[in-house]
């Protein structure tokens, strides 16, 4: 739709600006208006590019202090974490010295007092006891048996 | 990257300057229209506060449009007050004619009278004047140029320290 609206505007400026032409090569140009024309529109131009340009050094001088902003926050973030992570480590080390020396003291402790084996007499004389009890109790019942048949 | 062309039409449509001055011209009829049409009497302290208001607006709002482009940097001290001066002349020699006409048919068709006149004042410009308005450009263009330079010394200092590599070449071309 839109290209066909430019190709009917071009239709329409092609015989506009053939017959410019023409009246051109007739006349000759106005060399005092081309003359105000153009410095008109070159001061327009530049006038408008070094606004443009002001615009955008704001622009990036206020981005670049932003940048300065989040570059020092994330620098303090950082180095909040670093000392957390220091703290930590720490720690950590403190508990992990705390629990050799702990363990340390109780190797010294257990090297100290030797371990107490039991005798083992009691246990043959406990296992004898209940074969002995088994063997009473099926005797018992086979003479029980025996006198009730 | 943009066509000459593309940017002398975008930077005109920017342009505001016209439309601006028209409206408050007109609106230096404001305090007539407001008696004619019953909003304010004919004496009372807001009537000739309108009145007094409405005659200098056209030159407050200029004041204030150039004031406000070159507190933001928009284009350099001097030029603001050039443009300045020469929007009030226009917009003072557009109620002129307004006056006039005023004094001849009355209020109601110097508005259209006033704002056509001082459109036109842009618009149409005395080939007689091309001379001095290419000389005001050269000069808004030394004063722009200035103002860049001004804004940025120590980028302008950077370049143009020459580096001793190219004295040295210097020399050897000598």
């Amino acid at each position: 739709m839109s290209e066909r609206t430019e190709l009917t505007e071009r239709t329409k400026e092609k015989p506009k600006s053939l017959w410019n032409g023409a009246l051109k090569m007739v006349k000759g140009e106005n060399s005092a208006k081309l003359i105000e024309d153009f410095t008109a529109e070159m001061t327009l131009v530049a006038e408008g590019l070094c606004e443009d340009q002001t615009k955008l050094r704001r622009d990036v001088d206020r981005m670049m202090t932003e940048e300065d902003q989040r570059i020092q926050a994330l620098q303090s973030q950082a180095e909040a974490m670093e000392r957390t992570l220091d703290e930590e480590r720490a720690n950590h080390d403190r508990d992990l010295t705390e629990l050799r020396n702990r363990l340390a003291a109780l190797e010294k402790k257990a090297a100290r007092e030797p371990v107490k084996e039991k005798p083992k007499k009691g246990n043959i004389i406990r296992d004898l006891t209940v074969l002995i009890a088994i063997a009473a109790g099926a005797w018992i019942i086979v003479t029980l048996l025996n006198k009730l048949l | 990257m943009k066509t000459y062309e593309e940017l002398v039409q975008e930077y005109r449509k920017r342009q505001h300057d016209t439309v601006v001055d028209t409206i408050a011209t007109g609106l230096t009829y404001v305090d007539e229209i407001a008696i004619d049409t019953g909003i304010l009497e004919e004496t009372g302290i807001l009537t000739e506060l309108t009145q007094s208001v409405s005659g200098i607006l056209p030159f407050i709002i200029i004041s204030a449009t150039e004031g406000t482009k070159v507190l933001l940097g928009k284009k350099p001290g001097m030029t603001g007050l050039k443009d300045g001066a020469f929007r009030m002349v226009k917009s003072g020699a557009a109620m002129g004619v307004g006056a006039a006409v005023t004094g001849l048919t009355g209020f109601w068709a110097a508005i259209p009278v006033t704002m056509g006149v001082r459109a036109l004042f842009d618009r149409y410009r005395s080939k007689a004047l091309t001379g001095r308005r290419v000389q005001g450009r050269i000069q808004r263009l030394q004063e722009l140029n200035r103002f860049i330079r001004h804004e940025e010394p120590e980028k302008e200092q950077a370049e143009t320290m020459i580096p001793e590599e190219v004295l040295e070449a210097a020399g050897q071309v000598e």
